[in-house]
């Protein structure tokens, strides 16, 4: 046995056990227990991960956790054996779940509770999504339920608007880098808001959207965003993370745009309001001009009236000053025979002959 | 460049308050009258459009 065994120098078995190792065990996955679980330097996880039995060193980057993470959380992980030539066996880190409702809900909770503190989660960082906008990135599985129902609503509401669709993984292992490769290449359209939304699911199903780096790529997002995921009793850190929550994709096509026919109402409203609003203009106009002609004609005839009186009361002023008048009331007018008045006895006397009007008659007179 | 709906809508508010603004005369009122008939054609034609436009993005 002994003899037909081979021999290496220690380096040299190292590399070889690694080459077989890269055949035979690519990679692997493995459930088990958290246990001395630590992060370095903020950039490096080093972790036991264990079962009743046995217990393998782990090691990555911190990149490849979902969140914090404490001993006793149980996970499934997905990691390349390797033989370090110093450092001994570990198992390298390519990906780190949860498992478990009670392991999931834990490291949600915790995750929730790093990222409140944070003030990723204020209602002062949220913001106003446009309303309605005119174009927009859906990313969803365009095979999900929640795909069909987002589109259905948003055809129905308000066909208006255009959508890049950017069609992703809402589960599963590459789900959260396909979600936040979505977002970035999203930001960096002209859309003017981010809507990600999937159906429902368990809470494993949902898990993408509790992982931090998603969690974080939407809270930096550039744009405003509008998750639904779910259904209305589910609430991931990505919504909460969110400018708009909505509690399902339909909500979410609700919240994002109006309703076609109650808008068309709205419109004609308005539009019967401004039409209304000339009408009273020009109705007030045309009172004033009534008014005024009313005023003017007024002013006229109280002028015309006053000028009536004046005139009036002239003619009674002639009239009462009529030579002929006079006459009746038993007065006469002596002229002379050339028709010039005597105003008096000695230009009467003078004037020797001249002649005498009565109301009834001329009498000549010859003074003695 | 189009305007979008909200910033149409937006525009017919402002119009029906400078319309009812018992400064504003006559004149001004039919021209105020006139823009916003515009942009209810406008907006009409926002209302009226019956599919979405939608574009794919290869990512997967």
């Amino acid at each position: 046995m002994i003899g037909s065994a081979p021999e290496f120098s220690v380096a040299e078995f190292v590399a070889v056990f690694n080459q077989t190792l890269d055949v035979a065990f690519p990679l692997v996955i493995i459930n088990g227990e958290l246990a001395n679980f630590k992060i370095s330097k903020n950039a490096w996880v080093y972790t036991d991960l264990k079962d009743d039995d046995a217990s393998v060193r782990c090691f990555g980057s911190v990149r490849v956790l979902p969140g914090p993470l404490e001993d006793g959380m149980t996970v499934q992980i997905v990691a390349r054996p390797y033989l370090h030539p110093q450092f001994g066996f570990s198992l390298q880190l390519q990906a780190v779940k949860p498992v478990g409702a009670g392991t999931i809900k834990k490291a949600k909770d915790l995750l929730a509770e790093k990222l409140k503190k944070e003030g990723l989660f204020d209602v002062s960082r949220k913001r106003e999504v446009p309303y309605p906008p005119s174009q927009i990135a859906l990313i969803t599985s365009v095979e999900s339920a929640g795909y069909s129902d987002f589109i259905k609503i948003v055809g129905q509401r308000w066909p208006a608007l255009n959508i890049l669709i950017y069609d992703v993984l809402v589960q599963g292992q590459d789900a959260p880098n396909m979600l936040i490769e979505a977002l970035e290449s999203a930001n960096q359209s002209d859309v003017e808001a981010i809507v990600i939304v999937r159906g429902g699911g368990s809470a494993d199903d949902l898990v993408a959207f509790d992982n931090e780096l998603v969690v974080r790529a939407v809270a930096l997002s550039r744009l405003p965003t509008v998750i639904g995921v779910g259904h209305e009793r589910d609430i991931s850190l990505a919504e909460l993370a969110a400018d708009v929550r909505a509690s399902t994709p339909s909500n979410a096509a609700e919240l994002l745009v109006p309703d076609r026919a109650h808008e068309r109402t709205v419109l004609n409203v308005v539009s019967k309001n401004v039409h209304r609003q000339l009408e009273d203009k020009i109705n007030f106009c045309k009172e004033q001009v009534t008014s005024d002609i009313r005023d003017i004609k007024e002013g006229i005839e109280g002028i015309l009236d006053a000028h009536r009186s004046q005139l009036m009361h002239d003619i009674r002023l002639l009239q009462a000053l009529n030579p002929k008048i006079m006459l009746r009331k038993g007065f006469v007018l002596a002229r002379s025979n050339d028709g010039v008045l005597l105003k008096s006895a000695s230009s009467a006397t003078k004037a020797r002959s001249f002649r005498v009007e009565f109301t009834d008659g001329v009498v000549s007179v010859e003074v003695q | 460049m189009k305007r979008s709906y909200k910033e149409l809508r937006t525009e017919l508010d402002n119009l029906l308050e400078a319309i009812q603004d018992p400064e504003v005369d006559i004149d001004k009122a039919l021209e105020l009258h006139e823009q916003a008939q515009k942009i209810v054609k406008e907006l009409d034609q926002y209302l009226d459009q019956s599919e979405l436009k939608i574009k794919h993005i290869n990512t997967k």
